[in-house]
């Protein structure tokens, strides 16, 4: 009881600059879901997407950012694979950028304190590098669609052999530079 | 918060170049692999590319951020105007960070302890009430090469030792990926002056002493106080001759004059109880800090006359500073203050032990609660010892017991009252008991301390 009181009273000492960064996880969260999740779901759904886009904002460092980003995808494989729906690409692109403000803002979120006074510049500055990583995300969704024929590709098992090699090594190759000296 | 260009000198810690132990990567890090790592074998195997599009900006930002890594930690310098503040006036820290690596941190967050009687805030001056507060982390950028410097600033509440520091921050860069370990540097002491209560006494000191001051004497000599007109005699100075007596006598007469003198006087602080809650400047006063401002507030109207002050503990420690004159033992006595604690202890000298190192013609001025029944014993001790005391109680006015059951009150008032006749008692052994009230306090008593020091009196020794 008295841990709760503390954190209520806790409530009054946060400041605007934190406060925004945990609504723009927040509506990315919110967003993500409510444009990955199939068509005609009832209207209770949408409360539940809201608690659930809570818990990110309330928690930017916890795993729960994971499970609502792998949820969001999820619901997307539901509705694309199972429902076979066909996304436009306003909403394949609208998912894409949900997805990564929710990670990106949770990423920054989870090393703000909550009661911080924090400079301008600093949330300036991240804007400008999330604008620029989803400017050239952009420009290669629009190269891939230009490219490739459609949403779905049938591959030969030595191609698909051959993309799950170029996968390992992309992960393998991220990884690395997390770790690498 | 301003930028500027990086200064030379040492910023602490010195940072090392092992990166795997100075940056760890975050969580973000691995939720940004996993869920790219799904995506994509998601999107071979099924044959999406819709899923490559969903991957990409994430793989993208990965490999955007960790292009550059950063490689030593943030260099940080915490540092003070050096000022001696009295409570209430301003003091100005300053926590510096530097950034000296090869790429820019995103952010990085600066905590900065000080004790709670430091009101330090900080931000930009012109920034609202929502932007400043005390005891916040505060979150700025420093770009690379560049050193950064968080300017804090408000007043200083209280007297004593306070402490500033220690600083810490830690940065973050990778846009969230990698955060740095924490540098921390070591605490800065502040010394806060006590706020000298406005005092001034004007009654004749009981028995000046020196050669030279501003007291008048109650000997004859050389001096601006005039005693009588006196027949002429040998030794006295012609300038002296009341020439308007002389020739209505027809007798030479001189103006005889008291001679100007200085004094020595204690002040002795009752350091075995405290009460009260200190809520520094314009708040609450303990009885710790209504007898250090009294004694800072004595100590410079007598040294100022010229006086010769000295300083006494009663307490565990005992600590005593000799008597001395001018600006200079202003300045030891406020330092010496600034060390006063509340000091219990189970054996503690008497009046008599005391007075054994006090001069027999100096004022002293014991500060005390009455709440130790050793202090009232100490002081007729003190005048039982033939020196001149006089008592300020330093017990707040505003004290008021906290109810613990249906008898508290009585006994509050009980207590009262066997205190009142203490310092009845007292009174009868001639130690008048003032209460402190700043100028003019010790007025009516000096004037009854003067009276008894000019009547003979029997002394026990």
């Amino acid at each position: 009881m008295k841990q709760l009181l503390s954190q209520v009273r806790d409530l009054g000492r946060i400041t605007g600059g934190p406060l925004l960064v945990r609504g723009v996880v927040f509506v990315a969260a919110f967003t993500g879901l409510l444009l990955a999740a199939p068509g005609g779901l009832p209207a209770r759904m949408m409360l539940a997407f809201l608690a659930l886009a809570a818990v990110p904002a309330l928690a930017p460092g916890g795993v729960v950012v994971t499970l609502v980003m792998l949820a969001t995808v999820g619901m997307w494989l539901v509705d694309t694979v199972l429902f076979l729906a066909e996304p436009s690409t306003g909403r394949l692109l609208g998912t894409a950028v949900a997805l990564y403000l929710l990670h990106n803002a949770a990423a920054l979120a989870a090393v703000l304190p909550y009661d911080a006074i924090v400079d301008n510049q600093v949330l300036l500055r991240w804007a400008v590098r999330s604008g620029l990583v989803l400017a050239a995300a952009g420009a290669l969704t629009v190269l891939l669609v230009t490219v490739l024929p459609g949403m779905y590709i049938t591959t030969p098992t030595v191609a698909l052999v051959v993309g799950l090699a170029v996968v390992a090594v992309a992960v393998a190759l991220l990884t690395r530079l997390g770790r690498r000296p | 918060m301003s930028q500027g260009a990086s200064p030379e000198g040492d910023l602490e810690p010195v940072a090392s170049t092992d990166t795997g132990e100075n940056w760890a990567p975050t969580r973000a890090l691995g939720r940004a692999v996993l869920v790219a790592g799904l995506l994509l074998v998601a999107a071979v195997l099924l044959g999406r590319t819709d899923l490559v599009i969903l991957a990409a900006p994430l793989a993208l930002s990965v490999a955007f951020a960790l292009a550059k890594r950063p490689r030593t930690l943030p260099g940080l310098r915490l540092s003070t105007v050096e000022s001696f503040p009295v409570e209430g006036g301003d003091l100005g820290a300053t926590v510096e960070v530097e950034n000296r690596d090869i790429t820019g941190y995103d952010l990085t967050v600066v905590h900065l302890q000080h004790s709670p009687w430091l009101r330090l805030e900080g931000g930009a001056a012109d920034a609202g009430p929502s932007r400043r507060g005390g005891n916040r982390p505060y979150v700025t950028l420093v770009p690379r090469g560049v050193a950064t410097a968080v300017e804090l600033a408000g007043p200083a509440v209280r007297w004593g030792r306070h402490w500033l520091g220690p600083a810490s921050a830690h940065a973050v860069a990778a846009d969230g990926l990698l955060v740095s370990r924490a540098v921390v540097t070591g605490a800065l002491g502040v010394k806060v002056y006590p706020l000298t209560d406005p005092f001034k006494a004007d009654e004749a000191m009981p028995r000046a002493a020196g050669l030279v001051g501003q007291h008048r004497s109650r000997r004859p000599g050389e001096g601006g106080e005039l005693a009588g007109v006196r027949q002429f005699g040998p030794g006295d100075r012609l300038r002296r001759v009341d020439w308007r007596v002389s020739l209505r006598t027809e007798r030479l007469h001189v103006a005889a004059t008291l001679s100007d003198r200085d004094a020595e006087v204690v002040v002795l602080l009752d350091l075995l109880a405290d009460a009260g809650r200190s809520g520094g400047i314009g708040g609450a006063s303990s009885v710790l800090d209504r007898s250090v401002r009294a004694a800072a507030a004595i100590a410079e109207h007598y040294l100022h006359r010229g006086d010769r002050v000295s300083v006494l503990e009663y307490g565990a420690q005992a600590r005593r500073l000799r008597p001395a004159s001018g600006r200079r033992q202003y300045l030891t006595v406020l330092e010496w203050l600034l060390d006063a604690h509340p000091s219990p202890t189970a054996q503690e000298r008497g009046g008599a032990q005391l007075a054994a190192g006090i001069s027999a013609a100096a004022l002293v001025v014991v500060l005390t609660p009455l709440l130790d029944a050793r202090s009232a014993s100490m002081l007729a001790g003190l005048a039982r010892s033939g020196r001149f005391v006089v008592a300020v109680d330093t017990l707040p006015t505003d004290l008021v017991s906290p109810p613990v059951n249906t008898w508290s009150d009585v006994s509050y008032r009980l207590w009262k009252a066997e205190r009142e006749n203490t310092m009845g008692q007292l009174a009868e052994h001639g130690v008048p008991v003032v209460a402190w009230a700043g100028a003019g306090s010790l007025d009516a008593v000096l004037r009854d301390v003067s009276r008894l020091a000019a009547a003979p009196k029997a002394v026990l020794r």
